[in-house]
């Protein structure tokens, strides 16, 4: 009996999920048309949706508050003069996170001003067997909160995301701080799935390679 | 594509490497049954990719904290204000254009 119950509470809840998405797209569609008729409160609306996400976006990829600032004054009026070239072939929100990506690695390109470290001192080490070179791999999940407040290993991660290379940087920020999915990452940068898929593994391994350092730890 | 095939061949030799490479599939349960299995086979005995997992999972974790959706209240009246600023004037040129176009 309890069983049943939960399998219907369950298939409720998925119903209320897919409910709520169908209601998201729609307001989406709504907006964009409101857009392509050229309203300005339609762009105000979108501003106060979307311009958070996008300028944490903006901002973490570029550092700089200043230059994250312009990145959204120019979504937002790329998207209100180019709303018709929006083909509704991806979500709107994935469409406005790709001209932000788009416009902040650009800038980055101009600039030359990024440093980035290489990477392989971070990364796990394998013997030719396969085998991982440094053992035993402590398990330090369970000390960092201990040894590190939230703050600084806030801190940490932010530092490390910089030495990032900008699209590994564009990434990471869109799978796991903005939750998008590696189709959704893939139409926001241009790059293949696979090609998500491995630049986000290897940005994870290299923050996480700077995290067991940070501890005390081997990174391999 | 093909890659994709390659990387969930099922493992004839489970090595840490492999397991290593499978890590973003895993955790998002992209794994095919038969991979998934070797994969968890390969935990059962193999302290080390334990480590690792948990490791990664937390990095993942951690850094999903930097997360935010909050926009300065300076900027955001700036960027605003350049909005409806540049949105005025093009309306006033439209209408500029209109006029002439009736004159």
């Amino acid at each position: 009996m309890q069983t049943v119950e939960l399998e219907m509470n369950r298939h409720q809840a998925t119903a209320a999920r897919a409910k709520k998405a169908r209601n998201k797209m729609q307001q989406e569609l709504d907006l964009v048309a409101e857009l392509k008729a050229g309203s300005q409160a339609a762009l105000e609306k979108a501003f106060n949706l979307y311009s958070g996400k996008l300028y944490n976006v903006a901002l973490r990829i570029l550092k700089d508050q200043s230059d994250a600032e312009e990145v959204i004054q120019d979504v937002f009026m790329t998207a209100f003069r180019k709303a018709d070239s929006f083909q509704g072939n991806s979500q709107f929100s994935t469409w406005l996170y790709r001209l932000t990506v788009n416009a902040a690695l650009g800038r980055i390109r101009r600039s030359k001003k990024n440093q980035e470290v290489e990477y392989a001192e971070f990364l796990p080490k394998f013997q030719d067997n396969g085998h991982h070179a440094a053992r035993p791999v402590i398990d330090w999940s369970d000390n960092l909160d201990e040894q590190h407040s939230k703050t600084e290993t806030q801190e940490l991660l932010a530092k490390s995301l910089d030495q990032l290379k900008p699209v590994d940087k564009a990434v990471i920020v869109l799978s796991d701080l903005e939750g998008l999915s590696d189709r959704e990452i893939a139409d926001a940068t241009g790059l293949t799935v696979s090609a998500v898929k491995t630049r986000l593994h290897r940005a994870r391994l290299f923050l996480r390679g700077k995290l067991a350092v940070q501890l005390g730890y081997s990174a391999a | 594509m093909a890659k994709a095939k390659t990387t969930q061949r099922p493992l004839s030799a489970k090595t840490c490497k492999q397991i290593t490479d499978l890590m973003v599939h895993y955790l998002t349960d992209k794994l095919r049954p038969k991979v998934k299995q070797d994969f968890q086979k390969h935990l059962a005995i193999c302290p080390d990719c334990v480590a690792f997992v948990n490791t990664y999972k937390t990095t993942v974790k951690a850094t999903a904290t930097l997360r935010s959706d909050e926009i300065p209240p300076k900027v955001r009246d700036n960027v605003l204000g350049f909005l409806r600023a540049k949105l005025r004037r093009v309306t006033a040129l439209v209408f500029f254009l209109l006029s002439q176009l009736a004159a």
